[in-house]
């Protein structure tokens, strides 16, 4: 069952810096959806990710913060303390540090994820089929991790925090090593479990947030410039040129609004799930 | 075939040994070590890579036993003087002293080098877990050893960042010695800024202290509980000797 998440004025700033990391954030994630969380290096965006899974409370207890974190219907004040897994589940962005290292193959990292969020393990085979299942990787599941490529130890990182079929899934700018038939897989992915998790996932590029979320979150300097959905996203896209890499993105929206009435144009739209 | 036990047991006698013997027989030992995993098939090699990780450790040991022996002779300004090219000298006890310590380190670490590319991560946590340990000791001890097992694959990739950079990481030995320093701090900092990212990786999927971690083994070993014993004894006794030595003042 996904959960929605609300963030009331969410502020937090690192033990001994001089400046938040996080002003003030104010937004309302619905169940179910997939939401993007845009906006250049050093904007906040996986401090915010750390604060959703209670890695940053549990982290930095002498942190200075404020405001309220709500996660389903448990409210957070000012933020989790303790790691949320598995009901929140959260990909970092390296795949090579979400592998354990001491397993020896996929199957067996798998194993170890279900192990800890105390899954029995009457249940293990029906979980790694599903993971397997939506994730397509039933060749990969006895492979030694170390012999995978970097798509595919990417696709297995993602395996181990979805096997556990969590509530809420968390990536950390999961383009970094991803070509664009895997981002297009990764997308695919997002929105078939997107029935079950709410997805939050950061990017400093809007490929992939065009494919796959719903919901946009643009960050900047710890503030939040912009929340809304697709259709309001693309309408101020125009804003956020100097801060995200969206020319190519505002020609084909304005293409699209241009050409709406021809049936190119319209097959293009839905392609992108344009609205 | 030698279990992962009885190899340790080997392992600990040759340490005692670097730690009690007189140096020519720890020299001794060290070619039996060196030789070990083509005599025996228990200290084989794991991957490829290993076996690539033990030629290039002769290269680094030559390296620093050469500087080590050298930095002794000339600190230590004991004894006759060995005249070297270009009107260097160095002292003869201090050359002694440096081979000693460079022969000491050299069998110490061959040894735990061979034991650890010959046993996989899997064969050591069966084996830990065998002998009782909790989990929240056997993770951060295979983290530990998973990092010794990366750590030629790191220093590929800074040597090669370096070299991208014109540092003459694979010129003569002294550049090579100078480039060493501009390694070791990024391996340092990226060994920390890896393990904080790998703890909070395993932290996020829900390992704790109290978490339990299972390995099967992957294939029934023979044991050779009575070997392990007269090994660990041998260790034992040579220590005691030493120990009888100290007292008697030898």
């Amino acid at each position: 069952m996904a959960l929605g998440i609300v963030t009331d004025r969410f502020s937090f700033r690192y033990p001994g810096a001089q400046k938040d990391s996080l002003t003030a954030i104010s937004l309302s994630i619905p169940p179910k959806s997939r939401c993007a969380i845009l906006g250049p290096t050093s904007a906040g965006k996986t401090t915010f990710l750390h604060a959703l899974a209670g890695s940053l409370g549990s982290h930095y207890p002498h942190g200075s913060s404020a405001g309220v974190i709500t996660i389903g219907d448990v409210a957070h004040t000012p933020l989790p303390a303790q790691i949320l897994f598995p009901t929140v589940s959260f990909l970092l962005q390296d795949p090579h540090v979400q592998m354990s290292g001491i397993y020896e193959t996929v199957s067996e990292e798998l194993h170890f994820s279900l192990s800890n969020a105390g899954i029995p393990i009457r249940l293990h085979e029906e979980h790694l089929d599903w993971v397997a299942r939506i994730m397509n990787i039933h060749h990969l599941l006895h492979r030694n991790t170390s012999t995978l490529s970097g798509g595919e130890l990417q696709r297995a990182a993602l395996a181990t925090v979805l096997v556990v079929r969590p509530q809420v899934l968390l990536f950390d700018e999961p383009t970094t090593s991803l070509d664009i038939p895997s981002q297009h897989n990764l997308a695919r992915v997002m929105r078939a479990i997107s029935s079950e998790t709410t997805i939050l996932f950061t990017d400093t590029s809007l490929d992939l947030a065009f494919l796959a979320a719903d919901h946009f979150c643009v960050l900047h300097k710890s503030s939040l410039l912009f929340f809304g959905d697709r259709a309001a996203f693309l309408r101020e896209l125009e804003r956020f040129s100097d801060i995200l890499p969206c020319h190519n993105w505002t020609a084909i929206s304005r293409s699209i609004i241009t050409h709406r009435d021809n049936r190119n144009g319209m097959r293009f739209a839905r392609l992108l799930r344009l609205p | 075939m030698l279990d992962v036990r009885t190899k340790a047991s080997l392992v600990v006698l040759f340490c005692v040994c670097g730690f009690t013997l007189p140096t020519p027989i720890q020299a001794g030992l060290i070619l039996v070590v060196v030789f070990l995993p083509f005599l025996t098939s228990s200290f084989r090699f794991v991957s490829g890579r290993a076996a690539t990780a033990y030629r290039k450790y002769f290269a680094y040991a030559f390296t620093l036993t050469t500087v080590l022996i050298l930095l002794n002779g000339m600190l230590i300004q004991n004894g006759s003087i060995v005249q070297l090219p270009f009107g260097l000298h160095l002292y003869e006890s201090g050359l002694l002293f440096g081979l000693r310590i460079a022969v000491r380190l050299l069998l110490l670490s061959l040894a735990l080098l061979i034991f650890f590319l010959s046993t996989n991560i899997r064969s050591i946590a069966v084996e830990l877990q065998r002998l009782g340990l909790p989990s929240q000791v056997i993770l951060p001890s295979l983290l530990a050893f998973q990092f010794v097992d990366q750590l030629p694959i790191r220093i590929e990739r800074i040597f090669a960042a370096q070299e991208a950079r014109g540092a003459p990481v694979r010129s003569h030995m002294l550049k090579r010695i100078r480039s060493l320093f501009t390694i070791l701090s990024p391996l340092v900092l990226e060994s920390i800024s890896e393990s904080i990212e790998r703890g909070t990786a395993l932290e996020l999927r829900g390992f704790r202290g109290t978490s339990h971690i299972a390995f099967q083994p992957s294939e029934e070993r023979v044991t050779h509980p009575a070997v392990s014993i007269i090994l660990l004894s041998v260790s034992l006794i040579l220590v005691l000797w030493r120990i009888f030595q100290w007292l008697l003042g030898s």
